[in-house]
């Protein structure tokens, strides 16, 4: 029975009591919930809490292999690591970090464009009235949704594998079928030269000399993995429209683009907006796909923060430096900070539903 | 639509089923180009993983193959991984399976109580807590990974522990499966489904039969799992099989024997037919010729000019007859020898019966003796074993069949429907929920008893003796362990530093205790280094066969001496000469093969002019003999020459396979060709090496101990777990071992021999400081112990592991991403619950654990399964961590094992393109499967719960 008064006493004011009371009286009641968070809070002090304390200590060091050795300590460099990372002073070979950041960012842009609108697309399709097999439709389309990332995304890696790899062999199929002359021994993922070549021309845009061929392919790929969660977000959205709003503006001699930018995308956006931010942050720090399939490469050019993160801690063991690779870490992590904070702020997931 | 309303009806209503089909067709189209985009990947990899044509020849596009086989699946589930050190797909599947599951229960279990937390308290922190868990589900995950290395090294856990977690998560999970089909019949039960129908007992004695079949299959499966298993069924069961198939690989040979017999007796039958048939060719032309010749005098006499009257005339008429007429009869020669040789061969062939039947007799004789020991074990094991399991089966048939009982009889399957009473009647209720309580104690001793104590008792009982047997002490175990510790101590003790130690030592005490005393130190240690080798070989004899691997290895080794010992034999030949000794000496340093070939050029031209100089020194007559001797052979080991005569053996077996299409007989000639010309190549290879391998002995101290480090690398994972104490032995361990000691044995030998040869003190003493002056002093060796406390840090300890290394550890490590995800996740829903239905049951007087239990967990069941589900996913595909935590072969997950099929990186290595694809659809049918089933939960839970609006 405590419990019950407990809780329907917590949410009334004590104006009566003093501060001080009212403290004591808080800190009793939050024993309960404490009890509740205590064996989360230890597994996750340890796992995750613990690790990033010692990790902003070793961004300050030049903590390396030996000092594994806990008889060897590091010695205190300041902000030296960040300042190398920062400024790309890291010995790689083309490492820039300006340049990984803005490819990330350019990555996360075009993937989204791709993603809502091709899902959204599906979407209004599959929800065209009287359409037939429409739930066959909806179970394929969820393919690459329902695949794991780590398993398609080394199929897909094989997919553009020069000598066997599907892609490749389409065009050769084509080739063959239609008498067209297409690449058929194309180095998706290690050619460095741009893609298109007009000869005396060179290459029609700057974008195609900044983004490898190895962009394009995770691209297609990704748009692989991406769409099909915005698809079925958009089809519970799209569901949930009347369809008197539609025989309204028909009536009212509204064209079918009228009513779509006017009806469907206001009634959508709601849904939407939380599904974009999560697909945001999910192509932000997209591990699995670039790791998986390009590893970063040709020559670094793919390479996105959270790989990159990785990928320094493998090559920077070779020389060591921890250190380093730490402090790249705390600035992804402020960067994805902002990006979160931006999202919690667009959806506002704090909140709980008693402040609601 | 103002048009429908002026048109006429009827061909405003076809025009408009005109207009629906045409834009049926044109969605169809568009949704099936999309279909076929969607699914093209996959039905690119099935088509691969079925195509019984196999890759990598497959470079052509065929997406229907029109033979299909399963053999990549069959491979990949019945045939060890090689490149996991023939760890079976079972085993990864086991692991993958208890990493992932115990990732979702732990993350959800945890989770949802912190959920719960900050969905309906207030209290102090929450906001910052809250914020802090979003935050920490935003990290990458690659972040903390080297903090976490560290970390988990350093932590600790007791090898008992390790194996004894997984034994009572399958205990558990057994128990809970069987658990649920239990309830499953229950609720059967409640339903009047079994009771009325006419089989109702027969129903559920098959239901019966049917859960405890499962769980006695269960346990089989646990204890065909288990290290007892391993150590006393399956791997005498390996070697049993090895040895039969040598048996039968004998019997094999007896009929190839015969073959051969008939075969060669056969030739030998042609051979002699053909000679016959020219002989005979010969009589008649040789009865025709004086008929030939009368004939041509005549016709001369007659007035005709005959030609070539002179060679006919010639006295030798078969020669020439040869010449003329029959090529064949230059073979004469050719058939009678081989005649010889085919009798030869019969001969030999037939000798070699008896020889092969003696072998058969002898290795039936060999498998028989070796298989009994083993049937005996097994035997025992399986005595022991199976009234166990049927014990335990039976225990818990008898524990079910009283939870049988209380369902049946007392009718409590569903208290609340079963009386028919309001839900919140709460006085009627309570001898319900006191009996319910009662039901549910029962089913918890259940789950406790059939799972923990059952299995965890066969556990303790199996295996843990033995580990324990094992580490403290006794068998072979211990001795190999003792062993070790010699070799490593020893081993110090050949470090250079180490050596002027003791060489320091050495001179101390003889200058104290004076040389005899010091020579009948060595003696003693020499006397006990031979016991200790003495017991290592008594050992090594211990536990069986000796394995391929370690004949291999001697053979090698045999190979590499005699090499050495060519070279040496030659240092030491012109020792006569001194100066040309040391410009050899130098010549052999820079290029010892080449060096050697000139230097025996060079040394003959100098004993011919010496030679010349005094014609008569029968002496270097001798030695220029031997030389010419040597050059003769090293130019047959001379690649040119080699060369040259794999030219002519070339051109041979190019004649050879012309004549082939004639001639069947000849394939036997050209496989023998074929096999000099193989052979010859070998032997070039060889040579090339020559020169690597002469140089092996001097680095023979670093090799020692690196392999030794590396043999310790690989037994340190299995001290305790002495499961895989028959792997051990084959990984050549003793004769490394044996290396060590018996390095040292000669080291010592060695010194009683320096001191020996130094009978006098101050002698000795001198030689020793020159000897200490070689060696290195004490400065460079810290910079060497830092490198070597580097790699003792990395090493395990001997009963206890780093959690880093178990599946534990990396279950606890994938809840840092999988744990906050749960708790915002499950928060989020929690949110979504109306408060007022807990308020109504709080005032209905159910406790805190009951609303959570009966009102939040069930409604929540969309959430829960999603996170259930990604915290699956996240176990069951993880390759990061997993590859960076986990180093044994037997504690690798399926994503290791598919990474590692998958082809290398951004190079493109061309992968087994069917192993992968198989592998692939196989990873990805569980998630795949549970994606569709929760499908409907997964859309709400991440929508509604995850990012709430």
């Amino acid at each position: 029975m405590a419990t019950v008064t407990e809780i329907q006493d917590s949410g009334l004011p004590d104006e009566h009591k003093s501060p001080w009371d009212a403290f004591k009286k808080a800190i009793k009641e939050s024993r309960l919930p404490w009890l509740f968070i205590l064996p989360s809070a230890i597994v996750m002090a340890g796992v995750t809490i613990y690790p990033q304390l010692f990790q902003i200590y070793m961004a300050f060091t030049n903590f390396d292999n030996r000092h594994f050795n806990p008889e060897i300590s590091p010695d205190f460099v300041g902000f030296e690591n960040f300042k190398q990372t920062l400024i790309s002073g890291i010995p790689l070979s083309n490492y820039d970090f300006l340049r990984i950041f803005a490819f990330n960012l350019i990555w996360t842009f075009v993937n989204l464009i791709f993603h809502v609108s091709i899902g959204v697309a599906v979407a209004m399709l599959l929800n065209a009235k009287g359409l037939l097999f429409r739930r066959f439709y909806r179970a394929i389309f969820v393919l690459g949704w329902a695949i794991p990332q780590f398993v398609g995304a080394l199929v897909w890696r094989n997919a553009f594998s020069q000598n066997f790899g599907v892609v490749n062999l389409i065009a050769g199929e084509i080739n063959q079928k239609i008498g067209t002359s297409l690449p058929t021994d194309t180095k998706w993922l290690t050619d460095l030269s741009p893609p298109i070549d007009i000869p005396g021309i060179g290459t029609p845009f700057d974008l195609f000399e900044i983004l490898p061929l190895a962009f394009y392919a995770l691209l297609i790929a990704n748009i692989w993995f991406g769409w099909p969660f915005m698809m079925v977000v958009a089809t519970g959205a799209l569901q949930s429209i009347p369809s008197e709003l539609y025989e309204a503006a028909d009536v009212d001699g509204a064209s079918k683009w009228t009513q779509f930018w006017s009806i469907t995308v206001p009634l959508i956006r709601p849904a939407m907006v939380p599904a974009i931010m999560l697909g945001t942050i999910w192509t932000f720090n997209g591990f699995n796909i670039v790791f998986f399939i390009s590893g970063g490469g040709p020559s670094r050019q793919t390479e996105i923060l959270v790989t990159q993160s990785y990928n320094l801690l493998l090559e920077t063991s070779l020389v060591g430096r921890f250190g380093m690779a730490a402090a790249f870490s705390i600035v992804v992590f402020f960067i994805l900070l902002a990006i979160t904070l931006i999202n919690n702020r667009i959806t506002r997931a704090t909140e709980a539903y008693d402040e609601a | 639509m103002k048009l429908d309303v002026t048109n006429p009806q009827v061909s405003s209503k076809w025009e408009r089923l005109a207009k629906q089909v045409g834009r049926q067709l044109v969605l169809q189209f568009i949704l099936l180009v999309i279909t076929v985009i969607v699914i093209f990947p996959v039905v690119w990899i099935v088509a691969i993983s079925l195509d019984s044509r196999g890759l990598p020849q497959y470079s052509e596009l065929v997406l229907f193959p029109e033979s299909i086989t399963f053999s990549a699946f069959e491979k990949l589930l019945f045939e060890p991984f090689q490149s996991f050190s023939d760890t079976s797909f079972t085993q990864l599947l086991s692991n993958s399976l208890f990493v992932a599951l115990g990732t979702a229960m732990l993350s959800v279990g945890l989770g949802a109580s912190a959920a719960y937390a900050f969905s309906r308290f207030k209290f102090i922190g929450r906001q910052a807590g809250m914020l802090g868990f979003i935050l920490l589900l935003m990290m990458p995950a690659t972040g903390t990974l080297v903090p976490l290395i560290a970390l988990f090294s350093l932590l600790k856990v007791h090898v008992f522990f390790s194996t004894f977690a997984p034994s009572i998560f399958y205990g558990c999970l057994t128990a809970l499966i069987v658990f649920g089909i239990n309830r499953g019949v229950q609720r059967a039960i409640d339903r009047d489904v079994v009771r009325d129908t006419p089989f109702r007992w027969l129903g559920l004695v098959g239901v019966v039969v049917l859960v405890f079949g499962l769980q006695f299959l269960g346990w089989m499966m646990l204890f065909r799992n288990s290290e007892a298993y391993d150590i006393n069924i399956r791997e005498p069961l390996t070697e049993t099989n090895e040895l039969r198939e040598e048996v039968q690989s004998v019997l094999n040979d007896i009929p190839k024997v015969e073959e051969n017999v008939v075969r060669q007796e056969r030739r030998l039958e042609s051979a002699r037919a053909e000679r016959d048939a020219g002989l005979s060719f010969q009589n008649r032309v040789n009865d025709a010729l004086p008929g030939a010749y009368d004939l041509v005098e005549q016709l001369n006499s007659f007035g005709f000019n005959v030609a070539n009257t002179a060679s006919l005339q010639s006295p030798s008429l078969d020669e020439t007859s040869q010449r003329v007429f029959d090529p064949r009869f230059i073979d004469l020669q050719y058939f009678n020898a081989e005649i010889a040789d085919q009798e030869a061969a019969v001969a030999e062939a037939i000798a070699a019966v008896p020889q092969r039947e003696a072998d058969l007799v002898e290795a039936r004789r060999t498998y028989d003796e070796a298989r009994e020991p083993y049937i005996q074990l097994r035997n025992d094991t399986i005595g022991k074993i199976v009234p166990y399991v049927l014990l335990s089966t039976l225990a818990s048939i008898i524990i079910a069949a009283f939870l049988w009982v209380n369902i049946i009889f007392w009718k409590i399957g569903n208290p609340l429907r079963r009386e028919g009473l309001a839900k919140l009647d709460i006085k009627a209720l309570n001898p319900l929920v006191r009996r319910e309580r009662f039901r549910r104690g029962m089913i918890l001793l259940y789950i406790v008893l059939v799972g923990l104590v059952t299995y965890g008792w066969f556990d303790a009982n199996y295996v843990s003796p033995t580990k324990q047997a094992g580490l403290e002490g006794g068998g072979l175990w211990y001795d190999i362990k003792i062993a070790f510790r010699d070799a490593d101590d020893i081993l110090d003790e050949l470090h250079p530093y180490e050596r002027r130690h003791e060489l320091e030592a050495d001179v101390e005490l003889i200058n104290s205790e004076g040389l005899t005393a010091y020579q009948d130190g060595l003696q003693t240690e020499l006397s006990d280094l031979d016991r200790a080798i003495e017991r290592i070989d008594s050992t090594k004899t211990g536990i069986g066969t000796e394995t391929d691997q370690l004949n291999q290895f001697r053979t090698i080794h045999n190979a590499i001496e005699a090499v050495r010992s060519d070279a040496e034999d030659f240092v030491t030949y012109p020792a006569e000469t001194p100066d040309f000794d040391d410009w050899y000496m130098a010549q052999l340093e820079t290029d010892p093969v080449l060096g050697y070939s000139e230097a025996l050029v060079t040394y003959r031209d100098e004993l011919a002019t010496q030679l010349e100089s005094t014609p008569d020194d029968a002496e270097i007559q001798t030695q220029l003999a031997a030389i010419d001797e040597a050059i003769r052979l090293d130019q047959l080991n001379n690649e040119e020459l080699r060369g040259i005569y794999l030219d002519v053996l070339q051109t041979h077996h190019d004649s050879l396979t012309a004549e082939l299409d004639e001639d069947a007989d000849g394939q036997e000639e050209l496989d023998l060709t074929n096999d000099a010309i193989r052979r010859l190549e070998r032997l070039n290879i060889n040579n090339m090496n020559r020169t690597a391998r002469i140089e092996w002995k001097d680095r023979e101290f670093l090799s020692i101990q690196s392999r030794l480090q590396g043999l310790r690398d690989n037994i340190e994972p299995y001290i305790g777990t002495t499961a895989r104490f028959n792997r051990l032995n084959n990984e050549n361990f003793q004769t490394a071992i044996l290396e060590v000691l018996n390095e040292r044995r000669t080291e010592v030998q060695r010194r009683i021999e320096f001191a020996a040869s130094n009978d006098n003190v101050d002698s000795a003493l001198a030689a020793f400081q020159t000897e200490i002056n070689k060696l290195p002093s004490d400065a460079k060796k810290e910079d060497r112990l830092r490198k070597e406390a580097n790699i003792r840090t990395s090493n395990r300890g001997n009963v206890s592991e780093t959690l880093k290394i178990t599946l534990f550890g990396l279950m606890i490590a994938y809840s840092s991403g999988s744990l906050p995800f749960a708790i915002w996740n499950l928060k989020g829903y929690f949110d979504t619950i109306p408060k007022e239905l807990e308020e109504a049951a709080l005032v209905d007087g159910a406790g805190l654990a009951t609303t959570f239990f009966r009102i939040i967990l069930p409604l929540s069941l969309p959430a829960i399964a999603i996170t259930t589900l990604f915290g699956f996913m996240t176990g069951w595909t993880e390759f990061i961590l997993a590859f960076q935590f986990l180093v044994d072969n037997d504690r690798s997950t399926l994503a290791m094992a598919l990474r590692g099929i998958a082809g290398g990186g951004a190079t493109q290595a061309e992968p087994d393109y069917t192993q992968f694809a198989a592998m692939s659809i196989l990873m990805a049918i569980p998630v795949v499967s549970l994606f569709y089933v929760f499908q409907r939960w997964i859309v709400s839970g991440l929508t509604v719960g995850g990012v709430k609006g």
